[in-house]
């Protein structure tokens, strides 16, 4: 019986196969496209806003530059430099930005001085300002250079008061400028630039979903083979129990001949995934078991319950998904309804993706 | 009669309505029990519960030897030939099987003409010989064929009665649950279901008379 079996096994690899080009294929171009959707660095989503900054005004050029660089800035706001205040004013009019920002001189020298000046702000009536963004622009440029500013003058007036001569005084301010300067420059230094992609699997999301993606296939493997269980059909047990073969006997070969189905799947999307990430542990190809296991088992026991293949494929397909879902398996957790999170815990299938996600990328 | 080899006392059977109620048939080595009754009347489920698919909800059935089903719907595997088929169910060599397929009553059958054919290539009345030679290989005692001629040509069907013949020859027991008028003739006894209720019909009543 099992080299029947085995044989049977054998000739439905070219179902399996078809399956996993059609679904497989499917998921993967999917997690692409998701990976590209939730990763791209340019988004439609950004907003120019025009600034003038005085030739003279280092200072400001500099608290521009940085804020430029802030990742809270760079994808979501353009910040176009030109020359002239004019040009801030055209680009406004012509509806090319949304806003613009005239630096008057001397803006973080003055800072905090009763020559301090405003930063003029120009917007069309006509379009809805995003004042936000223009405010955290400036409170971001003006927190960076005019704490240092401030630390600078506050340096020098302390070292008249105490009696240093000019000189002195100007080396004490050079100092601080130095130091203060220094760590508005490095700033960027205080934490670890991290590439998603190289993140730990728990945290990253294409990993996640990839994960729980490839467990929705196997998943969906059951809906293939399906018909290739004949122990839930009585008029095959009773052929069996003529020939003393008991039920459970049939029910652990039809089991393992699933999973080694299942595992065949697993195996293409390992090879597949292996030319996406770099971070594939080749030891899932062991610690996968368990979860084939699993798989192999919920379809062989759904077979021998309800009977009919037809409605194995219903429900493989029908609560595999639902399930998968709510556990966030096609969709990440963190993109659905608190309550959906909070539910999720109870749900098996989101240990299950867990696991399968520890195995494949941990 | 000698020894009933089936015994079925007194049996109820409840699958969501009621099928079979109080039936009571007892068969020997060498009969062959016709099961005459209209769609529904109850035949298949009686054939599977004797064949111990089934638990009656009252009365027993004894059954003293093996059993084979052969039905409508049967335990083949598509993708496999019919030689595959057969060595799943029996420890012999392919060399045994063909000679038991060849030496024995199972020639009748011409299993050995399209051993190499795959079941899902294969029309209704092969399928049909290779299900009963499937059965045939493990040597049952009795035979429980549901429909045993139904969607067979003339030739197949032939072959088929006669096998019967020969296995009932050999003192095998057969149970046919059938609509043939043909099959009938074959039949030592023949039970009317109605309703689930069975009754033994009088030897050479006709069983269209009989359905009414």
């Amino acid at each position: 019986m099992i080299k029947a079996y085995l044989k049977r096994v054998l000739l439905f690899i070219p179902y399996v196969l078809c399956y996993f080009l059609a679904l497989g294929i499917a998921m993967l171009a999917l997690v692409m496209y998701a990976s590209e959707f939730l990763f791209e660095d340019s988004t439609d989503s950004i907003a120019t806003v025009a600034c003038y900054v005085p030739d003279d005004e280092a200072y400001s050029r500099l608290g521009i530059g940085l804020v430029k660089q802030m990742d809270s800035v760079k994808h979501t706001i353009d910040i176009k430099q030109v020359n002239t205040e004019k040009k801030v004013v055209r680009l406004v009019e012509e509806g090319d930005a949304i806003a613009g920002i005239i630096v008057p001189e001397g803006f973080i020298e003055n800072m905090g001085t009763p020559d301090a000046e405003m930063v003029t702000v120009i917007y069309r009536d006509a379009d809805t300002f995003e004042e936000h963004v223009v405010n955290d622009l400036l409170y971001a440029m003006s927190d960076l250079l005019g704490t240092a500013q401030a630390s600078i003058l506050t340096a020098g007036e302390y070292a008249k008061e105490m009696g240093f001569s000019d000189g002195d005084a100007w080396e004490i301010e050079r100092e601080v400028s130095n130091n203060s300067f220094s760590y508005v420059m490095n700033r960027k230094t205080l934490y670890n630039k991290v590439d998603v992609n190289d993140l730990v699997a728990k945290y990253a999301v294409r990993e996640r979903l990839t994960a729980s993606y490839t467990l929705y296939i196997m998943l969906m493997s059951v809906f293939v083979i399906s018909f290739f269980f004949k122990g839930n059909n009585d008029i095959f047990r009773a052929r069996a129990k003529l020939s003393g073969i008991k039920t459970w006997k049939i029910f652990l070969i039809e089991t393992g001949c699933a999973a080694s189905m299942i595992y065949l799947v697993y195996l293409l999307l390992f090879i597949c995934l292996c030319f996406i990430f770099d971070s594939m542990k080749l030891l899932s190809l062991v610690t996968v078991f368990p979860a084939v296991l699993i798989i192999a088992l919920l379809g062989t026991g759904l077979c021998y319950l309800v009977k009919s293949p037809t409605a194995v494929s219903y429900i493989t397909f029908g609560a595999g998904t639902i399930l998968m879902y709510l556990a966030g398996g096609l969709i990440p957790i963190d993109f659905m309804p608190v309550f959906f999170q909070k539910a999720a815990v109870f749900n098996p299938f989101y240990y299950l993706i867990r696991f399968f996600m520890r195995s494949m990328f941990l | 009669m000698a020894d009933p080899i089936v015994t079925i006392e007194n049996v109820s059977l409840k699958y969501k309505k009621t099928v079979l109620t109080d039936v009571t048939i007892s068969a020997g080595r060498g009969e062959v029990i016709g099961l005459l009754g209209l769609n529904g009347s109850g035949k298949s489920t009686l054939l599977s519960a004797i064949a111990g698919l089934r638990r009656t909800s009252k009365g027993t059935i004894k059954v003293g030897g093996k059993a084979g089903f052969v039905t409508q719907e049967n335990a083949l595997i598509d993708e496999l030939t019919a030689m595959d088929n057969l060595k799943m169910w029996t420890p012999l060599s392919r060399a045994e099987i063909l000679k038991e397929l060849t030496d024995t009553e199972l020639s009748i059958l011409k299993v050995n003409e399209f051993i190499d054919l795959k079941v899902k290539r294969m029309s209704g009345g092969m399928k049909k010989r290779l299900a009963i030679a499937s059965v045939l290989l493990s040597k049952p005692d009795i035979l429980l064929m549901d429909e045993p001629l139904a969607a067979l040509d003339i030739p197949a069907k032939n072959d088929i009665i006669n096998f019967i013949d020969s296995f009932r020859a050999k003192g095998g027991t057969v149970f046919i649950a059938s609509h043939s008028e043909e099959m009938f003739k074959h039949c030592s006894k023949i039970y009317l279901l109605k309703n689930g209720v069975s009754s033994l019909l009088p030897a050479g009543t006709p069983p269209a008379e009989a359905l009414g």
